[in-house]
């Protein structure tokens, strides 16, 4: 008998709905994917009943959950019932923690630190530490580690490889099979599709509703960036950094001598923590540093580096500031912006208020205004997040087209690789420059 | 034959010092003084330096805080001076200046006039000392404190409080980060030319949504934490 059952489940918003069909489970073990906006995280939310408790979207048809049922979305009497049996895991890392540090999230929650489940995520290190200094990454493994430690029936998990680097993603695999032979019941909604080729039910949401079919192919990413073609004469340098240090609290980053040539695609990568968002902060001049930065060999100071070098934060909420995504791309634009809507395919959301749209296309109109903005070197802290390959690709063809210098910080090795001419490895608070070719999981 | 042990500076500092206390005694010490502050008056300040020279202690940059502190008390002192309620009662009270006297036409007989009394010094001084006592106490106790510490001893008594704290603890420095996030987003794409009237719409318009959609998010990931009820 499926545990999880629904049919005729449909969502409706104000601006549109989606109609997720029928679906009945009985794996332990299954893989939602799809496209970025398709709404996974909306068929989570509704299958959970944070959707119309939560959020107050309506909804029409019927829902069974292990022994809970309900017709047109679940009642807060379900939804609590609900709650009790299962756990969801945000894709908004930050989103599912709200105590101060690391140790209290777990106090608020049980008696005692569930020490061996930190253990088991490789966090036990950052039991004292404060939740607003952790990385993204060390966040989302603190956010999979209190899933755990509730011991619930069914986990979901929205994007939950986003942030981790690949040691980390090795060791997610490695919980999930000891989560599944303790009979546990996981739902995992991801683009990385790859990772969980070994899922035993593949669902996927399309505008027709959902599907039980395969990912189209097995590690898109690394095909995705065989056209792209690597720049071998780069001449000028646009930004070079001499003994740059930063300091911020107990973390130091030293001896950093970077260079980015025009037009080139620098990647920097490094596991989860290693400082690679706080060197790219100093780079574009946001927080304070020691030592030089060059802009076209002319030493500026931190100031000259505002509007210069430009910097997409992980979480793009933060920097959408407008009613509507074409006035959120004209914002501070110096050129014309419909090339950039061209390219990251965003022609038809110009009228929508960017905050409604999911989190892969909110990071498209974040990385068309900052483009817009003519910065001399962007730098892209984790543009992959919560995208699908195809609008990776699109940000990858801007990037490309514009000919623009860019330093792309991400986990996404094969995107690392496919793209980048030069690539930096963040480790033990200093970069050293590897060979792309040389990218993989044993050098981080 | 000594009646008093002897006692050195640095046994004193180091019994006043609140990190090697228990949290219940840091918790009562507070109760008490926020209870003796209500009931007592004048002799109040005999026991508010017990409370400075714990704070004095503990709190690491002392001198900030007393200097916040001292404005405080001043500002208590003179505006209990100039406003004090005796006056405006009809009690006796001994006038050292006349600011407005309330022979003055129109605003003098409107506000029945201002003036400096040495009653309203006294009362400035006492309500001043109460609340820097309060005060520092409060910051005392909040820097020799882990949250770690409070969190589980307020959940003792109260799950509800427990968590408000614990969210409020965090949230502080989410919208101090947000906004400077948001800031630096704009500095970054170099729109902070638009006037400073357009910047402040919209950080606070990203801020804020921001805010909601972490509000929102916070309280899905309560209901599966079992917090809501």
């Amino acid at each position: 008998m499926p545990w999880l059952e629904f049919s005729d489940l449909k969502v409706m918003f104000n601006n549109k709905a989606i109609s997720f069909g029928e679906l009945e489970i009985d794996d332990n073990y299954v893989l939602i994917h799809g496209k970025s906006g398709s709404g996974k995280t909306t068929l989570l939310h509704t299958i959970l009943g944070v959707i119309p408790n939560v959020r107050s979207v309506k909804v029409s048809g019927r829902i069974r959950l292990m022994d809970i049922s309900s017709e047109n979305g679940h009642s807060i009497d379900s939804f609590k019932k609900v709650a009790r049996r299962s756990f969801l895991v945000l894709q908004e890392v930050d989103h599912n923690l709200f105590a101060k540090n690391v140790k209290d999230e777990f106090m608020l929650d049980f008696e005692r630190v569930p020490m061996e489940i930190l253990r088991l995520m490789g966090i036990d290190n950052l039991l004292e530490r404060d939740i607003n200094e952790l990385s993204y990454g060390e966040k989302q493994k603190v956010a999979i580690a209190i899933a755990l430690s509730h011991g619930a029936d069914v986990i979901f998990m929205d994007e939950p490889l986003a942030h981790l680097d690949v040691k980390s993603r090795s060791n997610f695999k490695r919980i999930l099979r000891k989560l599944l032979a303790l009979e546990k019941r996981i739902v995992i909604s991801e683009h990385r599709t790859h990772y969980f080729m070994d899922a035993q039910m593949k669902v996927k949401v399309t505008n027709q509703g959902v599907l039980v079919e395969e990912p189209q192919d097995m590690n898109i990413w690394s095909k995705a960036f065989d056209h792209v073609e690597k720049r071998t004469n780069v001449e000028k340098c646009v930004l070079r950094t001499k003994d740059l240090e930063v300091s911020l609290g107990t973390f130091f980053i030293h001896d950093v001598n970077l260079e980015v040539y025009e037009g080139e695609i620098v990647g920097l990568i490094g596991a989860n923590g290693s400082g690679k968002t706080t060197l790219a902060k100093a780079l574009s001049g946001i927080i304070d540093y020691s030592g030089d930065i060059l802009l076209d060999g002319v030493k500026v100071r931190r100031k000259d580096l505002w509007g210069k070098v430009a910097y997409m934060h992980q979480n793009p909420d933060i920097q959408l500031f407008e009613t509507s995504v074409l006035r959120e791309i004209s914002l501070g634009a110096k050129e014309d912006v419909r090339p950039y809507i061209e390219v990251l395919g965003l022609k038809k959301y110009l009228h929508m208020d960017p905050h409604t749209l999911s989190r892969g296309e909110r990071l498209r109109v974040v990385v068309a205004s900052i483009l817009s903005t003519s910065p001399k070197v962007v730098i892209l802290d984790e543009p992959t997040s919560g995208q699908d390959p195809e609008s990776t690709l699109r940000i990858v063809d801007a990037i490309l087209k514009f000919k623009r210098s860019v330093i792309i910080i991400s986990h996404e090795l094969e995107l690392i690789k496919g793209i980048c001419d030069r690539v930096y490895l963040m480790k033990e608070g200093t970069i050293h420059e590897i060979d792309p070719k040389n990218v993989s999981e044993n050098v981080i | 034959m000594k009646l008093i042990p002897k006692m050195s500076l640095r046994t004193l500092y180091k019994a006043l010092d609140m990190g090697i206390w228990k949290l219940r005694y840091k918790v009562f010490i507070v109760a008490i003084y926020s209870i003796l502050s209500v009931f007592l008056y004048k002799s109040f300040i005999a026991i508010a330096p017990v409370a400075c020279a714990i704070a004095i202690v503990n709190i690491r940059r002392y001198r900030k805080v007393l200097l916040i502190a001292f404005y405080i008390f001043m500002l208590s002192v003179i505006s209990q001076g100039f406003f004090y309620y005796g006056y405006y009662e009809g009690q006796s009270v001994h006038i050292i200046l006349w600011i407005l006297r309330p022979s003055t036409p129109l605003l003098g007989t409107i506000t029945g006039g201002i003036a400096l009394t040495l009653e309203g010094i006294i009362h400035g001084v006492i309500v001043g000392t109460k609340i820097v006592t309060l005060m520092l106490l409060g910051v005392a106790f909040a820097s020799k404190t882990k949250v770690s510490e409070f969190v589980p001893f307020l959940k003792k008594y109260s799950h509800d409080l427990a968590l408000s704290v614990a969210i409020v603890l965090r949230y502080i420095p989410i919208i101090a980060d947000d906004f400077e996030n948001a800031y630096n987003g704009l500095l970054t794409r170099g729109t902070l030319k638009i006037g400073k009237f357009k910047t402040l719409k919209l950080l606070f318009k990203a801020v804020i949504v921001n805010l909601s959609k972490r509000a929102e998010s916070i309280a899905i990931s309560m209901y599966f934490r079992g917090h809501a009820r």
